[in-house]
């Protein structure tokens, strides 16, 4: 009896050690680096992306400046081209309209994400309500895809439109 | 002499440590008892009188302990174990020189200690190995892209889902039915005939071809076996008996979860629906 006590407790020594070793392990990987940064990553730019697309989709004409301006900050490369060559034709139109659109993403996913590139895609679900001044809102629920770019700056949009029927 | 010292080796010895240990002072006279016949040979013999010798020493010594210690022969043995250890020692050489199995009492300590230790240490390590396990388990991330082949298996079987669901050919009714019933569960089965009830009832009449699909999809959430997938769908409707077409969009967040190898629809959700249906909706609770 006495001289099974020491190899069976050595023996659960080393059992437990290997196991505390395994869980430890399996702690750090859940924790560790690649995965969870890119999950991070990956709520980054879904962030941005709701954010920018319900800037890119709110547009006041009595602070349309104030807006575009916003557009601009929320976007790069071409789509931020296309703010800053069609802004004097956007605000003209905003003004002759005198509408108020205001709008808020319903739900959004990033549908790729290539982190090393900076590189990412994200499709949004986008309520938005016109208000004509003197009318009556009008809600309409919309579907956009969007892409994004990292820059120096964080994630911005670097295209963005409607999917229309048939896919875009 | 040899003989006698390994007899009582059995018995005393598991006592005597004890003893030894606690009355220091009277043990030594009792180790010459061996010495001398006289105490020493009733021990051996039997093991019931042996027993209340090394429990009662205070009795057992006066008697031969004083003259032992008078006598010539047992003193130079007291001093050669007592020049051999110092101190407190000398209790503890006498077992290890004096009976082998006092020797095996001694290893008996360590032999049990160290078991003891190991175990400990291996219940502590255990705990550790719980906790660390428990905060594995408690980062749970959402694995959405994370996990790429999760991901596109999920996205995948949430659109056919949706689509063999929801794609409607009067010719084959059946097709539909089935396909709603395998990979719709839950809430969604009542959802379902919310928003496909009134298609239903005019596709045999209208003799009705209607073709859903994904055009996009995005898993926003995976963990484990529940996942949420939002879809762009297109909705193509062919009346075949006067062959017009019309189509429509809708966008679609489908909750899924996973039982077996198959994802399976259990939660839907359309964004811009109709009031009706929304009311419709609202009653699968």
């Amino acid at each position: 009896m006495r001289r099974v006590l020491l190899p069976v407790s050595a023996v659960l020594v080393v059992l437990a050690a290997g196991y505390a070793i395994w869980a430890g392990a399996s702690w750090w990987s859940a924790e560790s680096a690649e995965s969870v940064a890119f999950a991070r990553e990956r709520e980054e730019v879904l962030r941005v992306g709701q954010v920018g697309i319900a800037n890119f989709t709110t547009l006041d004409y009595k602070k349309v400046d104030e807006d575009l301006n916003r557009w601009l900050d929320s976007s790069t490369g071409e789509l931020r081209g296309e703010v800053e060559t069609g802004r004097d034709t956007r605000r003209k139109q905003i003004a002759d309209a005198r509408t108020v659109t205001v709008s808020r993403v319903l739900d959004a996913a990033v549908t790729d994400l290539d982190a090393r590139a900076g590189k990412a895609r994200l499709i949004a679900v986008v309520e938005t309500t016109v208000t004509p001044e003197g009318g009556r809102p009008v809600k309409k629920v919309n579907r956009y895809q969007t892409n994004l770019a990292r820059t120096d700056a964080g994630w911005k949009l670097s295209a963005l439109g409607p999917v229309a029927a048939g896919g875009a | 002499m040899p003989p006698t010292r390994r007899r009582p080796v059995p018995t005393p010895p598991t006592t005597r440590p004890r003893v030894a240990g606690l009355r220091k002072r009277p043990t030594p006279p009792a180790p010459p008892a061996p010495d001398s016949p006289a105490p020493d040979s009733p021990a051996p013999d039997s093991p019931a009188t042996d027993s209340p010798a090394p429990d009662s020493p205070a009795s057992d010594s006066p008697a031969p302990a004083t003259p032992d210690r008078r006598a010539a022969k047992p003193r130079p043995v007291g001093k050669k174990r007592r020049a051999g250890n110092a101190g407190e020692e000398p209790s503890a050489a006498w077992r290890r020189k004096r009976v082998p199995a006092d020797a095996g009492g001694r290893a008996r300590r360590p032999g049990v200690v160290l078991p003891v230790t190991l175990f400990l240490l291996a219940v502590a390590l255990v705990g550790l190995g719980t906790w660390f396990q428990g905060r594995a388990g408690g980062v749970r991330h959402n694995a959405a892209l994370v996990d790429t082949a999760g991901t596109s298996e999920v996205a995948g079987q949430v659109r056919e889902a949706v689509e063999k669901a929801f794609s409607y050919n009067f010719a084959d009714v059946a097709a539909t039915e089935r396909a709603a019933g395998e990979l719709l569960v839950g809430r969604a089965r009542c959802q379902y005939e919310a928003i496909f009830g009134p298609v239903r009832s005019l596709a045999p009449e209208q003799k009705l071809v209607v073709t859903v699909k994904a055009v996009s999809s995005g898993v926003t959430s995976l963990d484990g076996d529940r996942a949420t997938v939002l879809l762009f769908l297109d909705q193509v409707t062919t009346r075949t008996t006067d062959n017009q077409s019309g189509g429509g969009v809708a966008m679609m967040r489908a909750s899924a979860v996973r039982s077996g190898d198959r994802w399976r629809v259990d939660d839907m959700e359309m964004f811009g629906r109709s009031g009706d249906q929304s009311a419709e909706l609202a009653r699968c609770g």
